[in-house]
């Protein structure tokens, strides 16, 4: 027997384990580890390990305040969706609201107060404490140069009311909410009837007709789970809805009938319809309240007969004449005005145009039109009629301290800046992201971010009862973030004007007993969709153990009556002469969607279902119809120049059909993380709104 | 030679590609469910591993859920002291193993397999309410998974229906009763 080994020993040794190799698990089972493996690489985050738990919330990224169930592993959330049956967001959450939990983990996220030193590209951010901040800020207050505001974007909360009282405290104090307001209708109602510390709301589950003139019913308006449920895929609907916009916005396609508009012609429409109802059928409706000033305002609308206002609002008088005896018949009907949550707010006089028809119509006060509220506990005699930051002078705040929480509806900066004082204005904004208002503000100090505190969630814009809940926390508290009501108390503190600094926690609790001490209405618990009369319960803390569970707090209704007295304000709707836009040439139209218009306020993981998707065009492309991009020689997704006198920013082109000729639409929000913001083009005008701006496209 | 050399690599590719692959590490707790759902303590599987009334599957029990007759030790052994001192008193979460623990991106609801399919539990985890202290848990060295996603036969052929939870054994399954589902169903 040979006892040494040949070369061709060691080829049949090295060939024979080679094919046994193949016969082994090795190579298939290696194979299958190593993709495996390829999905748990280090930088790729590991879902938390631990008990699964369900909680209850509410969803705060916007007044909508959908309720939320919680799916938790340990203490960390992973899941979120609606509740079902809840009496205020009927199931719904929508999809920026689905992916709240993330947003404390937002790579925008701040971690400290900062000052902004400089402007521009030369800005230097320097971190500072959050003394300091409140020193600085109160150095502003104390200077006693112009005014100082507080810009609230969610009034109505327990918050709202203590800045109200400590904007009263200060000389040229100010309590200011944004100027896309939902409830423009409602509040220009109030004014109208004289009663401003009236809640009034929609009754929209009793009506008959809904003429919505830009507001997004169907696209996040007021609590959007109410709307979603009564109007939305439901074609045998008993309530005939019927939108006027000037674009086919998603709410118009799934309206019955979308009155196509002019853009800026709607106060011409609105006031066209009153002429109908008034002049060619009087008495098909009739009204119990007094009108006031109905001489001045027959004056008005005498001129805008449907064939005379049909060059500004560009609708045949035919269907004004449609759309006019559909109201003038149908047993209850609202009429209601909104903003674009990218467009901004209508023009204040054509707001009055379309709330004047519910007076008109006698839809005030009634079932199925618009009803008053109970006060809510607390509230009474609080005004809420609360001036927007449009009213408040130019160049006339020396200190504007921004509160954190969001009306999902884009605020621009220039419509800020104006009001600052030249060279010396400073702005502070609270806030949990640094956001495109943030970006520009002196001081920012980070706030909790969205399930990290204890929020309350009030009424909802439009309810038909007063409602009260609690956003509990769901995260636990990040150490470097600032209660915003304690800070803005510390402020004042410092300016020298003595009191005691609240507890958030303090301000929901007083509002808890206020709610038990009036014994009115139920508690609806989503967690065993179970509800009880708050007269039930004999002990405060038995009510705050239920709104603690996230339950929430529904007013009972009140008992409608007819305003006697009304006025249409006539006098602010003979103010203007003719049509808003004068210039010809290519008009940019800036649109968005309610909670979608900041990348600081959506989570970057839900790109595919928000920013990416084809049914939510995403920012950085300007719609142009066909005929508008031939004259301009630009053809589809070609990068090109949008100019205005603002600046210029590259965009994408989308041809569509459903754009409006001359019109360039473009969709609100940042490109990109640190991008611009089409909002950066528009022009804000005298009267604080953004809907047009000339414009021109050119090829890049 | 040729022999030797086949013969070479099967014995390395069946015995000792194994022992290599896969880790192994001790539970923190010598848990005897045989004890706790046997005729001393005669608990059902759901006392702990809570199905809510959607039937969804709550995960491993917390410390809370074993603080609850744990409060103070039950006797005098070394585990039970362990349990009480060094995770219910300090309200710390056992670090345990997960035999059944799939990737993040698969998403299995017991809900529609326990409450809907009626599935029992031995089905897919087998007989393990019966054990006497947890198995040893074998850590894949490449993945990060138990060997039971694998199963414990390195050729991957079962001899018990709970043996290896990998995706063919899903759609195998699936396939069996007449189930057809798409990627989404189960990769989120």
């Amino acid at each position: 027997m040979p006892t040494h080994l040949t070369r061709r020993d060691i080829l049949k040794l090295v060939g024979g384990s080679a094919v046994g190799f193949f016969f082994t698990p090795v190579p298939w089972k290696l194979l299958d580890d190593t993709s495996i493996w390829t999905q748990n690489w280090s930088k790729i985050p590991p879902l938390p390990r631990g008990e699964r738990t369900t909680r209850y919330s509410a969803c705060t990224l916007c007044p909508g305040g959908c309720a939320v169930r919680a799916q938790l592993v340990g203490p960390m959330p992973y899941s979120l969706r609606g509740v079902s049956g809840h009496p205020v967001s009927r199931g719904f959450l929508c999809a920026v609201g689905l992916a709240g939990h993330h947003m404390a983990f937002h790579p925008l996220r701040l971690a400290s107060p900062v000052r902004v030193d400089g402007a521009g590209d030369e800005a230097k951010v320097v971190p500072i404490s959050a003394d300091a901040a409140m020193r600085m800020a109160a150095a502003k207050i104390r200077e006693g140069n112009g005014s100082v505001a507080l810009l609230d974007c969610q009034p109505g909360r327990a918050v709202s009311a203590y800045y109200e009282d400590l904007a009263r405290m200060i000389e040229n104090g100010l309590y200011v909410t944004a100027a896309s307001r939902e409830d423009s209708t409602l509040q220009a109602l109030r004014s109208m009837i004289g009663e401003e510390s009236a809640p009034l709301g929609f009754d929209f589950e009793n009506t008959s007709m809904i003429l919505s003139f830009g507001a997004p019913l169907l696209d996040g308006w007021g609590s959007p789970g109410r709307l979603e449920r009564l109007l939305k895929g439901k074609p045998d609907r008993s309530v005939r809805f019927v939108q006027v916009e000037h674009r086919q916005s998603r709410t118009a396609l799934q309206a019955d009938l979308w009155v196509p508009v002019n853009p800026g012609g709607e106060r011409a429409l609105a006031l066209s319809i009153a002429h109908v109802l008034l002049m060619e059928r009087p008495g098909r409706r009739t009204s119990a309240t007094t009108i006031a000033d109905m001489a001045s305002y027959k004056e008005t609308v005498a001129r805008y007969t449907p064939e005379a206002a049909r060059a500004e609002s560009g609708i045949e008088p035919a269907l004004v004449r449609q759309v006019a005896e559909e109201l003038s018949i149908a047993p209850a009907s609202i009429v209601l005005s909104g903003p674009d949550a990218g467009g901004g707010p209508m023009e204040r006089d054509t707001e009055y145009a379309v709330a004047g028809l519910n007076l008109l119509l006698g839809n005030v006060g009634k079932k199925g039109g618009v009803v008053f509220l109970h006060e809510m506990p607390g509230t009474a005699g609080r005004s809420h009629v609360v001036r927007d930051i449009r009213d408040v002078p130019d160049h006339s705040l020396n200190l504007l301290i921004i509160d954190p929480a969001s009306s999902g509806y884009a605020v621009p900066w220039k419509s800020l800046e104006r009001k600052l004082c030249p060279g010396t204005g400073m702005v502070v904004s609270l806030a949990a992201t640094m956001d495109e208002i943030a970006a520009h503000a002196d001081i920012v100090v980070p706030a909790p971010a969205p399930y990290e505190s204890l929020q309350d969630v009030p009424t909802q814009t439009g309810a038909s009862a007063a409602t009260f809940g609690l956003s509990t926390p769901l995260l636990p508290a990040d150490k470097r973030s600032v209660d915003p009501a304690s800070f803005v108390a510390g402020v004042i503190r410092l300016a020298g004007f003595p009191l005691p600094v609240p507890q958030c926690d303090d301000l929901l609790k007083e509002r808890g007993r206020m709610i038990h001490a009036e014994r009115r209405g139920t508690i609806y618990q989503p967690a065993d969709g179970s509800t009880v009369r708050v007269a039930e319960l004999a002990q405060f803390d038995e009510l705050w153990t239920k709104l603690a569970g996230a339950g929430v707090w529904v007013d009972d209704p009140k008992e409608q009556h007819e305003p006697a007295e009304a006025s249409l304000g006539a006098s602010m709707l003979q103010s203007r002469g003719g049509p808003r836009r004068a210039d010809p040439g290519l008009l940019l139209i800036p649109y968005g969607y309610k909670r979608a218009v900041s990348g600081a306020a959506i989570s970057p993981i839900l790109s595919k279902l928000s920013q990416e998707s084809a049914l939510r065009p995403g920012a950085g492309t300007v719609a142009l119809h066909p005929v508008t991009a031939a004259l301009s020689g630009v053809v589809d997704a070609e990068c090109v120049l949008l100019d205005t006198t603002n600046g210029t920013m590259k965009l994408a082109v989308r041809i569509d059909r459903s754009v409006r000729p001359g019109v360039a639409e473009a969709v609100a929000g940042p490109i990109g993380r640190h991008g611009a913001d089409i909002m950066d083009l528009c022009d804000v005008r005298e009267d604080g709104t953004w809907r047009m701006t000339n414009a021109n496209v050119r090829k890049a | 030679m040729f022999g030797s050399g086949l013969a070479l690599a099967l014995f390395a590719g069946w015995y000792g590609f194994p022992r290599i692959l896969y880790r192994s590490e001790t539970q923190p707790l010598q848990f005897s469910h045989a004890v706790h759902a046997g005729e001393k303590a005669g608990m059902a599987c759901g006392d702990c591993h809570v199905l809510d009334a959607a039937g969804r599957f709550h995960g491993i029990p917390g410390t809370a859920k074993c603080a609850e007759c744990h409060s103070a030790p039950l006797g005098d052994s070394k585990e039970e002291k362990m349990l009480v001192d060094d995770y219910v008193t300090p309200s710390k979460e056992l670090p345990w193993r997960v035999y059944s623990r799939q990737p993040d991106n698969a998403y299995f609801p017991h809900a529609a397999h326990v409450a809907l399919a009626k599935i029992p539990c031995a089905e897919c985890h087998g007989p393990y309410g019966q054990s006497e202290a947890p198995r040893v848990y074998e850590v894949n060295r490449i993945t990060g998974y138990s060997r039971d996603i694998w199963g414990p036969n390195i050729s991957g052929i079962a001899s018990h229906p709970w043996e290896g939870m990998k995706m063919d054994r899903c759609v195998t399954c699936h396939a069996t009763h007449g189930r057809r589902d798409g990627c989404i169903d189960c990769h989120k």
